[in-house]
């Protein structure tokens, strides 16, 4: 009977024995597949990331001109918040601190139209969407930096975008009186995407009118498509991230130069 | 000597079944970044991506509170919009419920924006997902989405 337990007792432990031993080793191949990719994956993304190459510090000086300045505009400046994020995730100051009010197709016209209106477009700020000239107000900032028109001056005449543009701007010192109102010019549009009235002469036409605009009113003027032109006065194909589509995106290397070219500004 | 092999024995057993419980619990328990890893290496990415990195990020562009977050890692196209891969790990299931609710409002809310603007980009955000795994909240914005999607499924 002893006997007979003894082999009992040595069978058990045998078979708990082997038990461990497949447990650890399937607890060893989950870390394996756990850690192995980080491990080798992480090395790789660094060297391949353009996170970490390629993109060039804006530099310093005049970065401080932007401190509580804020960046109001469409898609295309939506590129811009995208760039400067980039840049201030991998340690790099970039525009201070500045701070984005941008929504894809927001224009001079639909951005002053009540929230819930038919067409109207408005940013979002910290999850909520606002009216542009209360986001400038929650901000607090000081300088307002305004790229629109790219979505209104194929819909109106001119002069209906003017007084639209007038309209934004005017609540913007209404709601922040001592902001400065820096207007920024319409960029171009790719050679191969002009059709219609969307064409490089109408914008510069528009930005003339802006140009107008901000001398009869006192506000501030930059144009920033000089540096972003090919020779046909069209925007460089190379600055282009959507030359199969809309023709008007900016690519990170053309945020660039834009950001350079308001640091060289100030 | 037979009590102390009956000792032995149930001693052994009770940490094996104990061994049992924490595999099974880990095994629910991902390595979010190195999944992302894993996707963006198997997947065509745009040729300019961005990381997003902050709590700020989180809700400048998700609307996505981050307090609710334990860890996140959001991968997006960087040159304007299109591709986008959202994986978020939340405190806790409440937590992730939450989230998600967050990112289909944000989704909503820019399908109304583009539809009119960029068929394209609305067309990836009406095929997109918000998908929820026990802590894990998950979007992924993009043409290869199913393909994203299988493995990112294959990491559970």
């Amino acid at each position: 009977m002893n006997r007979l337990f003894r082999c009992f007792a040595l069978l058990l432990c045998i078979t708990i024995l082997t038990l461990c031993f497949t447990s650890c080793s399937s607890v060893e191949k989950e870390l394996k597949v756990s850690l192995l990719p980080s491990a080798s994956d992480s090395l790789s993304s660094f060297l391949q990331s353009d996170d970490n190459s390629e993109l060039k510090i804006p530099e310093a000086e005049g970065n401080a001109f932007f401190t509580d300045s804020v960046f109001i505009g469409d898609s295309v400046t939506l590129s811009l918040k995208n760039y400067v994020t980039k840049q201030r995730n991998n340690n790099f100051e970039c525009l201070s601190n500045a701070e984005f009010l941008c929504n894809g197709s927001m224009s001079y016209y639909n951005s002053t139209l009540e929230p819930g209106q038919k067409d109207a477009i408005h940013p979002k700020y910290q999850g909520e969407t606002v009216l542009v000239e209360d986001g400038v107000k929650k901000i607090g900032a000081k300088r307002a930096f305004i790229m629109l028109g790219m979505n209104d001056f194929c819909l109106f005449p001119f002069d209906e975008d003017i007084e639209n543009a007038e309209t934004l701007i005017n609540r913007i010192i209404e709601n922040n009186p001592e902001i400065e109102i820096y207007v920024q010019s319409v960029t171009p549009i790719i050679a191969s995407k002009e059709h219609g009235k969307f064409t490089n002469e109408n914008v510069d036409e528009f930005n003339a009118c802006l140009i107008k605009m901000c001398k009869e009113n006192g506000w501030n003027y930059i144009d920033i498509n000089q540096n972003l032109k090919d020779e046909n006065n069209c925007l460089n194909d190379d600055y282009c991230s959507d030359p199969e589509s809309q023709g008007i995106h900016l690519k990170q290397e053309a945020c660039e130069i834009w950001v350079n070219y308001l640091i060289s500004q100030f | 000597m037979k009590k102390v092999i009956v000792l032995i024995s149930l001693v052994l057993s009770v940490f094996l079944i104990l061994s049992g419980c924490d595999r099974s619990a880990q095994s629910n328990s991902i390595d979010i970044h190195a999944v992302m890893d894993s996707i963006t290496s198997q997947v065509q990415m745009p040729e300019e991506t961005m990381n997003l990195t902050t709590s700020d990020d989180l809700m400048d562009y998700l609307g996505v509170d981050a307090s609710l977050a334990k860890d996140f890692s959001v991968v997006r196209d960087a040159n304007y919009v299109g591709t986008e891969l959202v994986i978020i790990e939340a405190n806790d299931e409440s937590s992730a419920q939450q989230i998600s609710e967050q990112l289909n409002t944000k989704i909503a809310e820019d399908i109304d924006t583009y539809q009119s603007y960029n068929a394209d980009y609305a067309y990836l955000l009406q095929n997109s997902k918000v998908n929820i795994n026990g802590v894990y909240v998950s979007l992924f914005i993009s043409e290869n989405a199913d393909e994203i999607i299988k493995i990112y499924n294959s990491n559970f």
